[in-house]
């Protein structure tokens, strides 16, 4: 209350009427409830960061103080050509694999989206990877791609294909194995969106387009399509900030391996940081992902104003 | 459409003649079959990785072997997995730790967050869009960045190898997204309702705390259990700042087994069913919250 | 007792935008006073800096002789009903009910549970005090929200728009209802609302606003009969009063006539209009004071073009024109309007009360006679009446 009453007085004398809305009741309180969140982040987020910053220009390795050497990290950096594979790894990770989960969940999402019997039980159904944590998620399909005990390779040698494929262990396929397990996990996120998304489609639509004579494939292309396009967009890089960021897949499935052939921008800091003790580059790397989050989170931003009309 | 009674159908097909509506029935049974086939068939590929996971903890078997021959995966099932699981490694411990911190973090970031979200999504004042959008920009910051100073300031102040640590790095971890979610919600309630408690002789505080928040309860519900999805799962911040292997959480605790027992896959399919059990109970008990948080919260 | 005075407020938003301008008024005990404006008009802003949910940027409001400018809300002993209801969904009629007493007074759960159940019979809610809110039909509902006002037997009752989701009949019902309870508690209440039919209708006195300035308080009948500028008469009556353009053309002996619109000789008033700087003028007419010219020959006969005529039951609506062209231009509109179905047909167009079935409606034209002592004359300027006697120095008239 004391904050009221200091405002109350202040306004009287001092404040020009510009001023007076900080000192609103509506302001103060306001405020008042943000504290404790700005102050956890501030310390826990903010405060961070800007040391993280900090470090991308200092040579340290956890031992004494970090030592200033201005740009040297970024030229190093850019000079790798381990860093663009682990650049290029990542977008294939963040992007490619979830164009593949969107389209997976928009397939399910058009065969959910009708009168069924046994359609909530096979929505549920659907939904439980995402009910899986990562480290089984890991686990489970690293038992999936076991040469031995794997059923992908049992089926390859049940039809002769093959004897079998060294999935996680090939330089060739590892990256695409464990973007399949992200894509298992995640799809149901899309297939959710998508059938909110789709009852909101105004059934008038539907029904004026089969007066009209349109197809089936019609209507899904001229009025489906279109009226999931935004959301879709929106959701599309939703995730694909989710999986910038992700770590546990990578780490516990490959490690980023064999070689970098699907090391990531986070399990190739981390490694950086706490196994070489690099921590200094490793930040830099650290803030070369942050711009790309960065932008990425503000064209989200915007698209998300604009299409979706949120705040 | 491939539902098994359209009424709708009936009387467009009612003029034609009885073996017309003979065949018609019989195309619609067949398109029924075929979705049907074709959707449980999807949803059995989908469940495929879980259930080989139950399959193999119980007895670890090739795939091949167990088509071939069932019976010999039913007789040699056994428990024993999941008795090493409990009695000869850190399971239990890390289980528990992994419980003390996401609950700790979830309560504590849901408190935070209910102010917070309230004073975004409520309140009208100069800087509120400032500080959602300055939540969202907090989201994309990568954790890995975060970690390391994160790290280095831990083990400055003895925070570093404590839980009390990683449930304060969680708190701050999980609640952007939780006053996100919750604000969506709060914005949508009318505002005439607190006023109408604050004339009715509530404080500010007491109009929150007695009409706004149990008005909100199945939004918080829904919050909570994605906060503590969140802080269940979470990997990094766990890996970076414990060491004791007596302290660690499941997810780090369990990656290091995967050069220790890589063969036995018995053990690791058993930790890993343990480690989903609780996430499995929370799903299927409050399914109806996740399935409107999962697909509202992207949309609003 | 607790009769509320407003001085000088003033509301500034953001720094630059001004709902209320220096608002001055006095409301007796037990008055019922309406708020009146369009949207905008700053009437909300009013109500909500008396209950607290506003600050007052400048000025004071008393209550009972207490200034309540930093009082929060829970301290004024008023209640409010909301346009949106906004009980409390979680708790049932009875809770919403007893919630204010639980948090204002220290009365034990039978005198709570007792005072609960006066209230709800004096609305006629009895049957419902179990339910909760989502069970309830919207009459239900508003019924409940006053009730859960009067309960708490303030010292001042606060409406906004308390009747404006309802349908139309329940609306009129209700009005009734709200007035009989406020007579028989008697206690000072403040209603806001856009809708005049409703203010003339409930209120002892009607406080008109536009663009946040009190334009005129009065009793119903004085606003109506008496309006203080050009914005008050066009606001009062439905259907709104009827505005020509004339010029005033004196005589040079003290007396005058106006043209333009229509032609009126205005024998005593002239000094009036001689008294003004302008000769430009508006004069206003109501409805129900144009009447058809049985002598069609009389000087003061002002000939028309019948637009349409709209049976109301006991009289016909005549719409008019002045000239042929906005005549067809206005009934081509009529057409569309009626093609879409909007129910009120709302046109720029001047109306009379008629004597039912009195006009052939076929006719093109018709001459209708205006009695000069039923013409209120504006300033074409500044919007003021200027056949009110007293000058008006506290009311700015302008209407801009």
């Amino acid at each position: 209350m004391a904050t009221k009453d200091k405002s109350d007085d202040m306004r009287s004398f001092d404040l020009p009427r510009e001023y007076y809305h900080w000192f609103s009741k509506e302001s103060v309180w306001g405020w008042l409830f943000l504290l404790p969140t700005l102050f956890a982040l501030g310390l826990v987020s903010v405060y961070p960061i800007f040391r993280g910053i900090y470090l991308g220009f200092t040579q340290y390795d956890g031992i004494g103080d970090p030592q200033w050497i201005g740009l040297e990290n970024y030229a190093r950096i850019l000079g790798w050509t381990e860093m663009w594979i682990v650049l290029r790894n990542t977008l294939v990770w963040a992007f490619a694999a979830v164009v593949i989960m969107a389209l997976v969940g928009l397939g399910f999402a058009t065969l959910l989206n009708r009168d069924f019997k046994g359609r909530s039980v096979a929505t549920t159904l659907l939904l439980l990877p995402w009910a899986v944590p990562f480290i089984a998620i890991a686990f489970n399909w690293r038992l999936m791609y076991s040469f031995e005990l794997g059923p992908l390779n049992g089926v390859l040698r049940m039809i002769g294909v093959s004897d079998g494929v060294p999935w996680l262990a090939s330089s060739r396929y590892a990256l695409f194995s464990v973007a399949l397990a992200w894509i298992w996990r995640n799809f149901p996120f899309f297939m959710l969106t998508f059938l909110a998304a789709m009852k909101g489609i105004p059934n008038d639509l539907y029904e004026a387009a089969r007066v009209d004579g349109s197809t089936k494939l019609d209507t899904f292309r001229h009025i489906t399509l279109p009226f999931l396009q935004p959301i879709a967009i929106v959701v599309t890089l939703l995730m694909s900030l989710w999986s910038l960021n992700h770590f546990t897949l990578i780490y516990v499935m490959t490690g980023g391996g064999p070689g970098t052939s699907s090391m990531v921008l986070p399990v190739y800091i981390y490694r950086r940081a706490f196994h070489l003790r690099e921590y200094g580059l490793a930040s830099a790397i650290a803030v070369v992902m942050l711009t790309i989050m960065l932008t990425y989170g503000l064209i989200y931003l915007r698209l998300y104003r604009e299409d979706v009309g949120g705040q | 459409m491939a539902t098994e009674t359209d009424p709708q159908h009936a009387p467009e097909t009612g003029s034609e003649s009885e073996s017309g509506l003979l065949t018609e029935r019989y195309v619609e049974l067949g398109k029924a079959i075929g979705f049907h086939a074709l959707l449980w068939s999807l949803v059995t590929i989908v469940l495929f990785p879980v259930l080989w996971m139950i399959v193999v903890s119980v007895n670890q078997i090739a795939f091949d072997t167990f088509v071939s021959d069932p019976a010999a995966w039913f007789s040699d099932a056994s428990m024993s997995a999941y008795d090493q699981m409990v009695n000869e490694t850190r399971f239990l411990t890390w289980f528990t730790n992994s419980a003390i911190v996401s609950v700790s973090a979830t309560v504590v970031s849901i408190v935070v967050c209910l102010l917070g979200a309230y004073s975004i999504g409520r309140l009208h004042f100069r800087g509120r869009q400032t500080v959602a959008t300055f939540l969202l920009i907090t989201q994309m910051f990568p954790a890995i960045l975060i970690a390391i100073p994160l790290f280095l300031v831990f083990r400055d102040i003895g925070l570093f190898n404590t839980l009390t640590g990683l449930v304060i790095a969680y708190v701050a971890f999980t609640l952007p997204f939780a006053i996100w979610m919750l604000r969506g919600f709060y914005e949508n309630l009318p505002t005439s309702l607190e006023e109408a408690a604050m004339i009715d002789g509530c404080t500010r505080v007491g109009a929150v705390f007695r009409v706004i928040v149990p008005l909100s309860a199945p939004a918080i519900a829904t919050t909570a259990i994605f906060t503590w999805v969140l802080a269940w799962n979470e990997f990094v911040f766990a890996l970076v700042l414990i060491n004791d292997p007596d302290k660690k959480t499941l997810p780090p605790g369990m990656s290091e087994w995967i050069g220790q027992y890589s063969l036995n896959w018995d053990l690791l399919m058993a930790g890993a069913l343990g480690a989903t059990l609780p996430m499995l109970v929370i799903f299927f008990f409050l399914q109806s919250y996740i399935v409107k948080g999962l697909s509202e919260g992207a949309v609003k | 007792m607790s009769q509320i005075d407003f001085e000088s407020v003033t509301k500034v938003y953001d720094g630059d935008v001004v709902a209320v301008d220096d608002f001055n008024l006095t409301i007796e005990s037990g008055e019922f006073l309406t708020l009146v404006g369009p949207s905008g008009s700053g009437k909300s802003t009013l109500l909500r800096m008396v209950a607290g949910l506003e600050d007052v940027t400048e000025g004071t409001i008393a209550i009972g002789g207490e200034t309540v400018n930093k009082l929060p809300p829970r301290n004024r002993d008023i209640a409010m009903v909301f346009q949106s209801y906004a009980l409390y969904p979680h708790l049932s009629v009875r809770e919403n009910m007893s919630f204010g007493l639980k948090r204002s007074t220290n009365l034990s759960n039978d005198e709570i549970s007792e005072r609960v159940e006066e209230a709800a019979s004096m609305m006629g809610i009895s049957d419902l005090l179990d339910d909760r809110p989502k069970q309830l039909s919207g009459g239900q509902r508003q019924r409940v929200a006053t009730g859960r006002a009067i309960v708490r037997k303030p010292a001042v009752f606060l409406f906004d728009e308390p009747l404006s989701n309802l349908d139309a009949k329940l609306r009129k019902h209700m009005r009734t209802e709200l007035k009989r309870i406020q007579q028989e508690l008697d206690t000072t209440s403040i209603y806001v609302t856009h809708d005049q039919e409703e203010a003339m209708t409930m209120s002892d006195r009607i406080a008109i606003l536009n663009y946040g300035e009190l334009q005129q308080v009065g009793t119903p009948r004085e606003v109506y009969d008496h309006p203080a500028n050009l914005f008050v008469a066009e606001f009062i009556g439905s259907p709104s009063m009827n505005i020509f353009d004339v010029r005033y053309e004196s005589t040079g002996d003290g007396t005058g006539r106006l043209t333009g619109d229509i032609d009126l000789e205005i024998g005593d008033r002239a000094p009036m209009l001689e008294a003004r700087e302008t000769d430009r003028f508006k004069i206003g007419i109501r409805p129900e004071n144009i009447h058809v010219t049985r002598d069609e020959t009389s000087a003061q006969g002002v000939e028309v073009f019948i637009d349409l005529i709209e049976p109301l039951g006991r009289d016909d609506l005549l719409y008019f024109s002045l000239d042929r062209e906005s005549s067809e231009q206005i009934v081509s509109e009529l057409d569309v309007e009626e093609d879409a179905e909007s129910g009120d047909i709302e046109l720029d167009d001047h109306k009379a009360f008629i004597e039912a079935d009195s006009v052939d409606p076929t006719r093109e034209r018709i001459v209708l006679t205006i009695n000069t002592q039923d013409v209120h004359i504006f300033d074409a300027e500044t919007g003021e009446n200027v056949m009110l006697e007293e000058p008006k120095q506290e009311q700015p008239a302008s209407t801009t």
